[in-house]
């Protein structure tokens, strides 16, 4: 009887060999472990068997069982991981296709660049102060120390309006006039953004309309010291803090000393460069102690205050940074252009 | 003001050119450029240099005498001329030059020996060419005389240069033609520099040394060749009028040193009279000018020549020196005799009066002029010259008195006249010199450092102020009375005015560097900006790439979005001089600029989509006065497909209407608003749009509807004239009223942990309900148990009546604090489809 149940073992084990794929493991497992599969016909011919060798064929029997339930489980987890297999073989992909982009919105780079420089302004003290953009000629020029006729005008090329006395402004140094009369005689401290116009010929290096961003500080002890501290804080805080300064004299009606302020070139720091035209420094803002004029016109007396301004142009700013060589690019709004920020 | 150096050096020394321009720039003289003439620019300057010249070495470049010219045995054309070049030997050399002819002698020329480097003759393009030992048709040539052009001094290819003057042979060329010409932008307020005097008195500040100022004394002899008088009608614009006579001259071309110097400053040379008057002004900032005292003479019919300087009448007419015939107005200043004008003061001189190649006698007028109305009229009669520019700028009364004897003695002396007895001036009015008041305090207070005394003093007589001491105290302070050189016209505001020289020609690089004392209390605040900063934020966030664009358009642009606008731009603040038609007026609408941007990209850059926005300003025009208002919008413009298409083949789906207004319900929850108080009232009217999918948008606040802006589709034929295809989709926000509704708090509900029940309800109504109309009862029955609410299909076809709608709505009950029973669902079930029976007259489906 014995005998009988190793034939079993080594025919099980011999037909499951044959099975290739999962359905045939199934029909496998039906002829052997079915309610008249071979082990179940084995077990129940345990009633057939003396009484003697009961105990040793049951227990061979359930070897048995478990033997070829065992070599069954491996075939079909050899099976699955095949079929697995076979399936990523299938679902691999050329991984240099182009991915799938959502498509965000963006600032545009006048708007990044302004926000970084209000943003390190903000952090030394000076606020935001929004001011017109079509302006009185008086407050333009006339209350910055600039009547009529006075030479400096030459220095802007203006946009005149229709209407006698209003122009759009040229820079945002009218703002001081309108922030002054809304701070004085209290001390001030404001950052001045926004649209300037100026009559030009559109070229790649020069355009109709650009940001300006002015500063403009007043107060009881407010000195040219300051005015120096405070620009290179701002420079070391745009450009890196390795960044240098150098104050050139130069004239600006509404202030006196007036300077023009250059930072050692970002690309060669001072070694000259195609940048900074083999200089070694940028040009970056213009800057001065608050005419007495103008401090007198914003409501200040200045025997008792003082104050500085500086402003510098926000494309320009942008430009250094980008190494973009056509300033018309602004305002074209190429979504080529525009993605790249 | 283009400087040369070797005229500078005459009267300042000066130190190396680096140091030179270094000191120069950081004291508001910036060099613009610099023009080698024979020299050698240190390596460090090149940046500056324009056109590089050759470099005429000194012992390769010489002056030489040619000795006498021989016949070439082969060549008609070569000659041979044989020149002493200053070494003892004669030198023969090989030339075709066709400005010297054989059996001449005497002239002086330019030799360039073997090495020397100049531009190549044989060539038009400006090459340098090393001179290497060659041999013309058989004999051998190892040096040249050189042309113009050789030596970079001119455009000038045909012959050599025969100088007009005899050197010693050997001299080096670029000793006696050598020169830096160093070009200086001047400042409005330095017009004191617009002078080699000016410039040599500043080098004297910053470098130290005493200027050399060139001072004459004409010899005097005989009487005036004709009676003169001279007075003002005003002497507040013309305070001072010198003139002189100088009788006999013979004009002629001037010298070379002086034809050298008028070039190198940018001027042309035309005759003895006139480039000494040019000279002068050059040397010492005085505009001059010299009038045909014979003409004049003539003109008075021998009678008295009474030169007035007076106003201008209305209608009076000036042939000026171009020949132009000049109407002039009152307000612009004249020189006139008894038959009326001769000359536009300080701007150009009359053609009547002019002096030419046959005047004899010269009246030299050296006068005082007001600079705004020089100014004024060189603007309105667009004639900039070098003389309105120095006027404009401003010129003392007290220049004019040397400027005009150093003029007499150089006429006198170049052109062989003599100078008349005595100076006919006017001068009635002399100001005395001013003095400005300058205290230690204010300059530590602009400055931030105190300046000591002594370095203060030294600065001020440095620039040529006098200081005398009127105060002063053991602790450093002082006080000082500072007395201005007439020239210095620029110092207006006092104090502060020095305290720029002080910190100019001290170096503002050996200031410290400080920050402001403490943080001030009374902050303006910017709500409006950080308002703006937001919704830039938002809008990007919702995939809106942001543009900013021209505020300057033109009238046919915004009737793309209002047709209803005056086409010449009356409705526009409109510019008076626009550079363009296309930039002719500020925009009334800011979408219409985008929509612009978006043509553009869509058509000529290939863009398969634009979502756009721009937060920017429209500018209204105020009624009879007071200011324009410029409102910041948001505008939105969205056309061509969803998003770029992909590999996968699928055609992605283009943009359309609820595309944008979908944008902007998102917006205003993102705002902290609630979308569902906006209000789209479909009854707008803009022609521009598509009547059918268009409104005007409002935001339910405080029971009422404020206006917030429009949206809609741009109607189809707008958009084929943009060369659009498919929807183009625009709105215009305006923020101020989005700013009125705008919460303070955000009042943040709860989120409750009870399951929700969905229930879905197809309503049936006409179809000019609107399904907002229905949203509207669905929630007003349901009340806080409806927790969500979408639509989620609308039908038509069979089952459904003509003219009627199916709106299929899925209904969300959930309490906050249980799970609901069936009952209570049904409830209020039933309680939104009675409602709606009731209000908006509708069946419910399946019912």
């Amino acid at each position: 009887m014995s005998n009988s149940l190793d034939t079993l073992l080594s025919q099980g084990t011999e037909e499951l060999r044959l099975v290739a794929d999962e359905a045939s493991l199934r029909s496998w497992q039906n002829r052997w472990f079915g309610k008249t599969g071979e082990i179940s016909n084995a077990l129940k011919r345990i009633a057939e068997i003396p009484a003697a060798e009961r105990r040793e064929y049951g227990q061979k029997a359930n070897a048995i069982k478990e033997e070829l339930q065992a070599a069954h489980d491996a075939a079909l987890l050899s099976f699955r991981e095949k079929a697995l297999e076979d399936d990523l073989k299938k679902g691999a992909v050329d991984i240099t296709l182009p991915g799938r982009r959502p498509a965000p919105g963006r600032l545009h780079p006048s708007t990044q660049t302004l926000r970084k420089i209000l943003g390190i302004f903000g952090e030394l003290g000076f606020e935001p102060f929004t001011s017109h953009e079509v302006e009185e000629d008086e407050v333009n020029f006339g209350l910055l120390n600039m009547p009529p006729h006075h030479p400096a005008r030459d220095m802007w090329d203006t946009f005149h309006t229709t209407r006698p006395g209003w122009i759009l402004r040229t820079h945002t140094s009218p703002g001081q006039i309108h922030a002054m009369r809304k701070a004085a005689p209290g001390p001030l401290r404001v950052v001045l953004p926004g649209m300037c116009y100026r009559y030009e010929q559109i070229t790649s290096r020069s355009e109709i309309m650009f940001h300006q961003v002015e500063g403009l500080a007043v107060g009881e002890k407010v000195h040219l010291t300051d005015l120096k501290g405070t620009l290179l804080a701002f420079i070391q805080r745009l450009f890196g803090d390795k960044r240098k300064i150098r104050l050139r004299s130069s004239y600006f009606p509404f202030t006196e000393p007036s300077m023009e302020v250059d930072m050692d070139c970002i690309l060669c720091a001072g070694k000259g460069c195609s940048l900074c035209k083999k200089t070694g420094w940028l040009e970056i803002l213009g800057a001065g102690m608050v005419h007495p004029t103008v401090l007198k016109n914003g409501g200040y007396n200045p025997e008792t205050h003082s104050g500085f301004a500086f402003g510098l142009g926000v494309e320009r700013i942008v430009m250094l940074l980008s190494g973009m060589d056509d300033i018309r690019q602004f305002w074209a709004n190429d979504w080529r252009f525009l993605k790249q920020f | 003001m283009k400087i040369s150096l070797s005229w500078l050096r005459e009267m300042i020394p000066l130190p190396p050119l680096t140091d030179l321009v270094a000191r120069l720039n950081l004291a508001g003289l910036e060099v613009a450029s610099l023009r080698p003439i024979g020299t050698e620019i240190p390596r460090e300057l090149a940046p500056l240099v324009g056109e590089p010249g050759p470099v005429w070495a000194a012992d390769k470049v010489v002056f030489a005498k040619i000795l006498r010219i021989d016949r070439h045995p082969d060549a008609d054309r070569l000659k041979l001329p044989i020149v002493d070049h200053g070494t003892g030997e004669e030198k023969p050399l090989v030339t075709g030059a066709p400005n010297i002819a054989v059996g001449e002698s005497g002239q002086t020329v330019i030799l360039a020996r073997t090495g020397s480097v100049l531009f190549d003759g044989h060539s038009d393009v400006k090459t340098l060419k090393e001179l290497k030992p060659t041999k013309i048709r058989g004999i051998p040539s190892d040096s040249m005389l050189c042309s113009a052009f050789e030596l970079g001094l001119s455009e000038e290819h045909d012959g050599i240069i025969l100088y007009p003057e005899e050197i010693r042979p050997g001299t080096p060329a670029v000793d006696v033609l050598g020169d830096t010409v160093v070009e200086v932008d001047i400042l409005p307020n330095m017009g004191r520099c617009l002078s080699m005097l000016g410039v040599a008195r500043e080098v004297a500040a910053l470098f130290g040394g005493e200027v050399c100022a060139p001072v004459a004394n004409p010899a005097e002899s005989g009487e005036w060749p004709a009676k003169v008088s001279v007075s003002m009608e005003d002497s507040s614009v013309s305070e001072r009028y010198s003139s002189r006579a100088i009788a006999g001259v013979r004009v002629g071309p001037s010298p070379a040193w002086l034809q050298r110097r008028l070039s190198a400053s940018g001027m042309r040379p035309i005759n003895n009279l006139v480039d000494v008057t040019n000279l002068v002004m050059l040397e010492q900032g005085q505009p001059l000018h010299a009038f045909d005292l014979d003409k004049l003479a003539a003109r008075n019919q021998g009678g008295a020549i009474n030169i007035r300087v007076r106003d201008a009448r209305a209608g009076e007419i000036l042939k000026t020196l171009d020949g132009q015939d000049r109407r002039l107005e009152p307000g612009m200043l004249v020189i006139a005799d008894d038959k009326g004008p001769i000359a536009l003061a300080g701007v150009m001189g009359g053609a009547d009066t002019e002096v030419g190649p046959d005047t004899t006698n010269v009246l030299l007028e050296s006068a005082h002029f007001d600079p705004i109305r020089i100014r004024k009229a060189a603007q309105a009669l667009h004639l900039p010259s070098e003389a309105s520019l120095r006027f404009s700028r401003g010129v003392a009364a007290t220049q004019a008195g040397p400027a005009l004897e150093r003029a007499a003695d150089l006429i006198a002396s170049l052109g062989g006249g003599r100078v008349a007895t005595g100076v006919i001036e006017s001068w009635p009015v002399r100001h005395e010199p001013r003095k400005v008041v300058l205290c230690s305090k204010k300059i530590q207070g602009v400055l931030g450092v105190p300046v000591p005394v002594g370095r203060v003093e030294s600065i001020l007589h440095a620039l040529r102020f006098s200081v005398k001491r009127i105060g002063a105290d053991t602790d450093g302070s002082y006080e000082l009375e500072v007395t201005l050189p007439a020239e210095r016209l620029d110092v207006q505001e006092g104090d502060v005015d020095l305290i720029e020289e002080i910190a100019r020609l001290e170096g503002y690089d050996r200031l410290p560097s400080t920050l402001l004392e403490g943080t001030i209390a009374n902050r303006l605040g910017n709500p409006e900006n950080d308002f703006h900063n937001r919704v830039r934020d938002l809008a990007a966030g919702l995939g809106l790439q942001e543009v900013i664009t021209y505020s300057l358009s033109s009238p046919a642009v915004d009737r793309m979005i209002e047709p209803g606008l005056d086409a010449t731009g009356a409705d526009h603040i409109s510019l008076a001089n626009p550079i363009s038609p296309e930039r002719s007026v500020m925009r009334r609408s800011v979408a219409a600029s985008v929509l612009e941007i978006a043509t553009t990209n869509l058509r000529q850059n290939g863009a398969p989509v634009q979502k756009l926005f721009e937060l920017g300003r429209a500018y209204l025009p105020p009624g009879e006065n007071g200011r324009p208002s410029e409102p910041h919008r948001l505008a939105i413009v969205l056309s061509g497909r969803r998003e770029a298409p992909f590999w996968d083949g699928k055609q992605p789906e283009t943009l359309d209407l609820f595309d944008l207004k979908g944008t902007i319900e998102e917006f205003v929850d993102l705002l902290g608003l609630d979308a569902s108080q906006l209000r789209f009232d479909a009854k707008s009217v803009r022609p521009a749009l598509h009547p059918g999918r268009q409104a005007n948008i409002s935001y339910r606040f405080q029971g009422k509807e404020r206006p917030l802006g429009f949206f809609g589709e741009l109607h189809p034929r707008s958009a084929q004239t943009l060369g659009l295809s498919g929807p183009v989709l625009i709105a215009e926000i305006d923020l101020a009223s989005l700013m009125v509704v705008l919460p303070t708090r955000r009042v943040i509900r709860g989120v409750s942990r009870f399951p929700m029940a969905l229930r879905d309800v197809a309503v049936v109504v006409d179809e000019a309900v609107a399904a907002d109309a229905v949203a509207r009862e669905i929630r007003a029955a349901a009340g806080d148990l409806l927790g969500e609410l979408r639509l989620f299909d609308i039908y038509r076809g069979p089952g459904v009546p003509e003219g009627r709608k199916s709106l299929a709505w899925s209904l969300g009950y959930q309490a906050m604090d249980k799970t609901l029973a069936d009952k209570d669902i049904d409830k209020a079930h039933q309680k939104v489809e009675e409602r709606l029976v009731r209000q908006v007259g509708a069946a419910i489906r399946g019912r």
